[in-house]
């Protein structure tokens, strides 16, 4: 991965390796080596187990207005997409994610797209003016993507039924793969991971998710 | 004005020697020098379009005082607001004019002007001197920030570049080398990047532009125990030594902020870093990049630890910056003007919505 980013422009070239190979090392020490992929990630990156924590609840704005809550979602399978106005791999992904929510609107899973440290300006001229089949959230200080250790974009975690974390992609997934279709008609409500996990997540308030994860609750209620 | 029409053409000249075989260009080596002040006019002038309902505009200022380089002096402004008021930031003392037009005005407008001197740095760091840093500077320049945290990856990646490394000095170099050598200036950034260091390491995708770069050498230098600080600000004037990507290419400077780094050494005081800039001279000094090999690249790598040159004003070097009166939240730093309509905070970076010049004029005084 990082040999590969490195070899686009103009890059450094003598420390290549040993970077790359420092980088294998605190990956590996920091348990992020499924998810070593970032802006510029893979034309389409896998639904990877999650392995990392928890993903505490949240309250933001809506870019339509009013204020959403994770736990709106609760009872069904959702998917959570982090990007950014300045990603260029988003620019391309997102018109896809919109068409997967709508052919899968009866299905599921629902969607929510969460933009990362933008102001609400920026993130209407980027989605321009067409209805899209997913509400668009803003995390304008990074709050919620840091909470959930979100560390490049775009990020999507799939949650279950009780919005337990159980699977992400770290780069752009390719939203019109049927095998796509084909993993998420497998990850029903009552799937096996689905009840696995089970609990339920706390319900954090904006100001509660400023603090670290680590000081947070956990995933009990 | 006069001097700058001079510098103009200074810079002209010395473009054209850059572009003749190396003997000659070596003749116009980077060499900043802390001699002569030069003063310069920065105005800022902002306009909000389609402003519906009371709107307010945060204008940056340069208020980092270093008595031998950076001397912000008087600062004046014309609007059509109800109110204009100069604050500060309570963390660091970053300035900015804070400017609330009321509802119904529909074409707010703020020109600033603000005048400051400024001239080269450089520390001969062969030469140890006496320098105190008080305990509550050395925290406040060592603690992490929402962007900058110095523990985790940033940690790690700190600790292996310093290795075993006896004295500060050895070890803000080898920072800096690391940074050279690891980082890349990416063209496609947006502005002059967001500054979320760990982000960058966990991702393995180290481009980004100076907001990015010198924020990561601070990262890296507070892990080891450094401190260490971006100073946010803006190139007023080409640079004297012929780099076309080192200095503004008109007194037309809406675009050119620019973040640089120092670390605080305690046997020379704050030292000046820019390896961002070192970067930006591969990537955009000739067509097609330089390598690390060539002669300017080196020229400025060697210098750049330690000085920098005396065409760029400081603002200041602040983080996690909460504007006054505001409700949206904390930005990441303040180098460029911020505005807001309603309680709805503009896009910064949006000529469409928010429309701002900045103009820099070289002055005798």
């Amino acid at each position: 991965m990082f040999a590969r980013k490195l070899r686009r422009g103009n890059r450094p070239s003598g420390a290549r390796r040993v970077f790359a190979r420092l980088c294998r090392l605190l990956h590996t020490a920091f348990a992020v080596t499924a998810f070593s992929a970032a802006a510029n990630a893979a034309p389409s990156a896998i639904l990877e187990p999650w392995t990392s924590g928890p993903t505490p609840a949240f309250i933001l704005d809506a870019l339509d207005g009013g204020e959403t809550r994770l736990s709106s979602y609760r009872g069904a399978v959702l998917l959570v997409h982090f990007f950014a106005t300045w990603c260029a791999p988003c620019r391309t992904e997102l018109p896809a994610l919109d068409r997967f929510a709508a052919r899968r609107a009866q299905k599921g899973p629902r969607v929510v797209a969460i933009a990362v440290g933008e102001v609400e300006p920026a993130v209407r001229r980027f989605l321009g003016a067409g209805p899209l089949a997913f509400c668009v959230l803003l995390d304008r200080d990074r709050a919620v993507a840091k909470a959930w250790d979100i560390y490049a974009l775009p990020t999507t975690v799939v949650l279950d039924a009780a919005l337990g974390p159980l699977r992400v992609a770290v780069g752009d997934v390719e939203w019109d793969d049927p095998a796509i279709d084909r993993l998420f008609d497998q990850l029903s409500p009552t799937s096996p991971a689905a009840r696995s996990i089970g609990g339920r997540p706390p319900h954090l308030s904006r100001s509660r998710l400023l603090q670290p994860p680590a000081a947070q609750s956990g995933r009990t209620p | 004005m006069i001097d700058r029409r001079k510098l103009l053409a200074a810079g002209a000249a010395l473009s054209a020697t850059a572009a003749t075989p190396r003997f000659a260009w070596a003749q116009a080596a980077f060499a900043p020098r802390p001699e002569g002040w030069r003063s310069f006019d920065v105005v800022t002038r902002v306009e909000l379009l389609n402003a519906a309902g009371p709107s307010r505009a945060f204008v940056p200022l340069p208020g980092f005082t270093a008595e031998d380089w950076n001397r912000p002096a008087k600062v004046k402004w014309t609007t059509n607001a109800a109110k204009a008021a100069i604050a500060s930031d309570p963390a660091y003392g970053a300035r900015m004019l804070v400017v609330d037009w009321k509802e119904g005005e529909t074409a707010p407008v703020v020109e600033v002007t603000s005048r400051v001197a400024v001239r080269d740095r450089a520390v001969d760091l062969a030469k140890p001197r006496a320098a105190r840093l008080s305990s509550a500077e050395r925290a406040r320049y060592l603690h992490a920030t929402d962007l900058i945290p110095t523990d985790g990856i940033v940690k790690a990646t700190s600790d292996q570049i310093v290795g075993g490394a006896a004295s500060d000095l050895d070890k803000a170099r080898l920072i800096y080398a690391w940074i050279i050598e690891n980082t890349f200036r990416d063209a496609k950034t947006r502005g002059c990047g967001s500054g979320d260091i760990a982000a960058m390491l966990r991702s393995g995708n180290l481009g980004g532009k100076c907001a990015d770069i010198n924020a990561l050498y601070v990262g890296l230098a507070r892990a080891a125990g450094l401190p260490a600080r971006d100073v946010y600000g803006l190139r007023v004037a080409p640079s004297k030594f012929g780099y076309k990507s080192l200095g503004a290419k008109s007194e037309i400077v809406t675009k050119a902020q620019h973040c640089r780094a120092e670390v605080y050494l305690s046997d020379f005081g704050w030292v000046p870093v820019d390896p961002a800039d070192v970067r930006k001279v591969m990537l955009e000094e000739a067509d097609g990049g330089l390598p690390a090999s060539d002669p300017k690249v080196i020229a400025v790598r060697e210098k750049l630890f330690g000085a920098w040159e005396g065409n760029w004003i400081a603002y200041n070097a602040a983080h996690d910056v909460a504007l006054p009166r505001s409700a949206g939240s904390k930005i990441g730093f303040l180098m460029y003007p911020q505005a807001e309509v309603g309680a709805v905070r503009l896009d910064c970076l949006d000529p469409d919505a928010f429309r701002y010049t900045i103009k820099s004029v070289e002055v005798a005084v």
